[in-house]
């Protein structure tokens, strides 16, 4: 009985191998006559025949709009038949391995760090500067993704901090409006929490959302001083800013802490969209790249997308302006490394092609991200409407750099964990300033050695 | 004369083929053995004493003890190698109690009609099937603060909420009790494998000389398991000082450093700050920590074993 279970279980495995076998090779012909079918001029059998094969390898971290990708790939390959692309999934540590065995994807997505400066000096990241993209980019967008003279690509968007609201919670605290200032703020979380509502969340999981809460308290005292992005960047990766030195700063932190949501610290950022979606709180500070979900998550929760909003961080004293933390996102690069005129010159379209706006509004729209690119039409551009009232609020409000723009990975964990003590109740804000202050030091020690 | 003469010689030829054989066969296990431990432990040896990135294009540069001399000065290295051993004894002694206990408990013959014993041992088993971040992930969840369903039980019975992993103290706790859920199945096996060799003669006759059950399970059962015990302790031990990916997904190490691990160290530094100096000297100490370990409970447990 068994063996003839067993073969019976064989002959079906078998016959859906052989099942799928076909399905695919029919998948094949099929695909073929679609581009051809779709071609006006030449047939795909025509093109193919003129160039060399060519298969390209995408590579996204944290790849967020998935089908967006496999479309925008696909609608690719049929235009340029004899390039097959292929996307990779995520995995940890990836960039490590690439410096360490040269093995390259063809496009990836990478921010400025310390990986990718080893990358460029490596030779495996391409100079993106002379690519037809860059003239539809402000300079110093490529000048803050450029290292010893190489572009290392296009930034995909504008990252900038937002505090987000239930308003539906807020007006049962008896606020109409999103607090304007600190002390509003403070009071907005008072009268938050009294209802038996959270205050405020934010994603203490990632690193660069737990910064976010600091730095953009920090940025209303410390930026002034330093009177541009630029310096307070410059002081930043000198580890020479004091952070001990804004006392006012120090407090804020400790007084903004004391609302923070009990479980906050190990929240990523999509528990941080479950907890907006929960209802139990009414704030969380987050990336605009999270807008899609937290204003989608507040949506579910009230019933009507009146309830979301948005505002810039409001850390400011009563009458001065909003200050936010802003950043280029991870940059498309080009891998540097030769692979033949043929499977370069395919790499080259490929990248090209990503970036014409037709074709990227496909990433853009799926990612409700602010782009760079200053070709795309408005109607091009979709973004959720809490966001889309901020963006032109953006380049005029006072900001720093993101953290992740200007700290060591040391800095990063350390600094990180100083401050989720004081998010969980474990620590005080001095502490941990004065934590951040001798580790940024260190770090820049180590960094000289 | 002749004939032991012949004998000898057989012997002696029987001997070198069976060494030439042995040799022959035990190849293939010292080339991987070679070139995945010893030569990998080797260039690890030699990281740590050089100042590398890890791209194949930099050349690492000698700096001596450097490296060995700045782990004291790393932030939350105190609290990393206290959190260390407390984990990795706290593990060891609960995997092995529990395991001990539960293997006793599926050595029943029979639970009656309508439980399976091996029904219920591969359900002990299940655990250690899972990978270690799928684990982590799922735990986390259940202690996850506002909606976890341990504090969702907790407040369902009145109790107050525990925040298990922003409190100091209390997430090592949480940490801890998630590892040992996953190492205790491995463990059960070779404890029902070593009560299985047990020969049931031994009860027997101790039940005819008047011996109470709690006296057999002292006197007989016991200090028989003392084989499987010492494997328990020793590969539990090792797999605790060594457990990365699991605390790692459940406490990221915090709150402060109260969870960090030797390992969560190693990797950070070598693979986030890039700095494989440091990670590679961290490795070394790790090294060094767990065979001195080892050896310790290995006299112990030996002497033990002779005992009985």
């Amino acid at each position: 009985m068994k063996k003839a279970l067993a073969l019976l279980l064989t002959i079906c495995m078998l016959g859906a191998l052989g099942g799928c076998s076909k399905q695919s090779d029919n998948g094949n012909e099929k695909s073929v006559e679609g581009n051809a079918e779709g071609n006006t001029g030449e047939t795909t059998e025509e093109k193919q025949e003129e160039h060399e094969e060519v298969t390209l390898y995408v590579y996204m971290q944290d790849i967020d709009a998935i089908d967006a990708w496999n479309e925008l790939l696909a609608n690719f390959m049929e235009e340029y038949p004899w390039i097959t692309c292929e996307l990779m999934d995520s995995q940890e540590k990836y960039y490590t391995t690439v410096l360490a065995t040269g093995d390259m994807p063809d496009i990836a997505n990478l921010s400025l760090s310390s990986e990718a400066r080893a990358m460029v000096d490596a030779g495996l990241i391409a100079d993106t500067s002379k690519t037809e993209v860059c003239q539809h980019v402000s300079q110093d967008y490529l000048d803050s993704v450029t290292y010893e003279g190489v572009c290392i690509g296009v930034p995909q968007g504008v990252a900038f901090s937002v505090m987000f609201y239930n308003m539906k919670i807020l007006q049962e605290a008896g606020w109409d409006k999103v607090p304007s200032n600190r002390d509003e703020f403070l009071q907005c979380c008072k009268d938050v929490k009294a209802k038996g509502y959270d205050a405020l969340t934010l994603a203490g999981d990632k690193t660069t959302c737990c910064w976010m809460l600091w730095e953009c308290i920090l940025a209303t005292e410390a930026g002034a001083a330093y009177g541009s992005t630029s310096a307070f960047d410059e002081a930043f990766k000198d580890g020479t800013l004091e952070f001990a030195g804004y006392p006012e700063a120090t407090r804020l932190l400790d007084e903004v802490s004391a609302y923070i949501m009990p479980g906050t610290t190990a929240y990523t950022e999509d528990d941080v969209a479950s907890a907006m979606a929960s209802g139990n709180v009414a704030m969380c500070i987050a990336g605009n790249w999270s807008a899609g979900n937290i204003c989608g998550a507040i949506e579910t929760v009230t019933g009507d997308a009146a309830y979301v909003g948005a505002s810039l961080p409001p850390f400011q004293k009563e009458g001065e302006a909003s200050w936010t933390t802003v950043a280029p996102e991870s940059s498309l690069v080009m891998s540097g490394v030769d692979q033949g005129e043929a499977h370069n010159e395919a790499r080259l379209q490929l990248y090209e092609y990503i970036w014409e706006p037709e074709n990227y509004k496909l990433l853009q729209n799926a990612r409700g991200i602010v782009p760079v690119i200053d070709n795309m039409t408005s109607d091009q551009i979709v973004l959720d409407a809490a966001i889309a009232a901020l963006v032109d609020e953006v380049p005029s409000a006072p900001s720093i750099s993101m953290g992740f723009n200007c700290w060591t990975a040391e800095f990063r964990s350390i600094a990180c964990t100083a401050l989720n003590d004081v998010y969980a109740g474990n620590s005080t804000a001095e502490a941990a300033v004065n934590t951040m202050q001798t580790t940024l030091q260190q770090s820049y020690l180590n960094m000289e050695e | 004369m002749t004939l032991t003469r012949t004998n000898r010689k057989n012997t002696r030829s029987y001997m070198k083929r069976r060494i030439r054989h042995g040799s022959l066969m035990l190849l293939p296990t010292m080339i991987f053995v070679v070139a995945f431990v010893v030569i990998p432990l080797i260039y690890v040896g030699i990281i740590s004493f050089c100042k590398w990135n890890g791209s194949r294009t930099v050349k690492m540069k000698f700096v001596g003890l450097q490296n060995y001399m700045r782990l004291g000065n790393v932030v939350g290295f105190r609290d990393m190698l206290i959190f260390t051993f407390v984990f990795a004894i706290a593990v060891t002694v609960l995997t092995v109690l529990v395991s001990l206990v539960m293997a006793l408990a599926l050595d029943i013959p029979s639970y009656g009609r309508y439980v399976n014993r091996s029904f219920l041992r591969a359900c002990w088993y299940i655990p250690a099937l899972i990978g270690g971040v799928a684990v982590g992930v799922v735990w986390r969840i259940m202690y996850n603060y506002n909606n976890g369903v341990i504090n969702s039980i907790l407040d369902m019975m009145g109790l107050a909420k525990v925040n298990w992993l922003e409190t100091y103290g209390v997430t090592g706790i949480a940490v801890i009790i998630a590892q040992v859920w996953v190492q205790v199945g491995m463990c059960i096996i070779i404890f029902l494998a070593g009560l299985q060799s047990i020969p049931l003669e031994l009860y027997e006759s101790a039940t005819i000389d008047g011996a109470s059950k709690l006296q057999q399970r002292l006197k007989i059962t016991i200090p028989l398991l003392a084989p499987s015990i010492t494997i328990n302790f020793v590969t539990t031990s090792i797999a605790a000082f060594k457990a990365y990916e699991l605390p790692y997904t459940i406490s990221k190490g915090l709150p402060g450093y109260s969870t960090h691990l030797v390992t969560q160290m190693i990797y950070h530094y070598s693979f986030e700050a890039l700095d494989y100096g440091t990670g590679a000297a961290l490795s070394i100490l790790l090294v060094i920590l767990i065979a001195a370990i080892q050896l310790i409970q290995l006299i112990i447990l030996r002497r033990r074993e002779d005992i009985y």
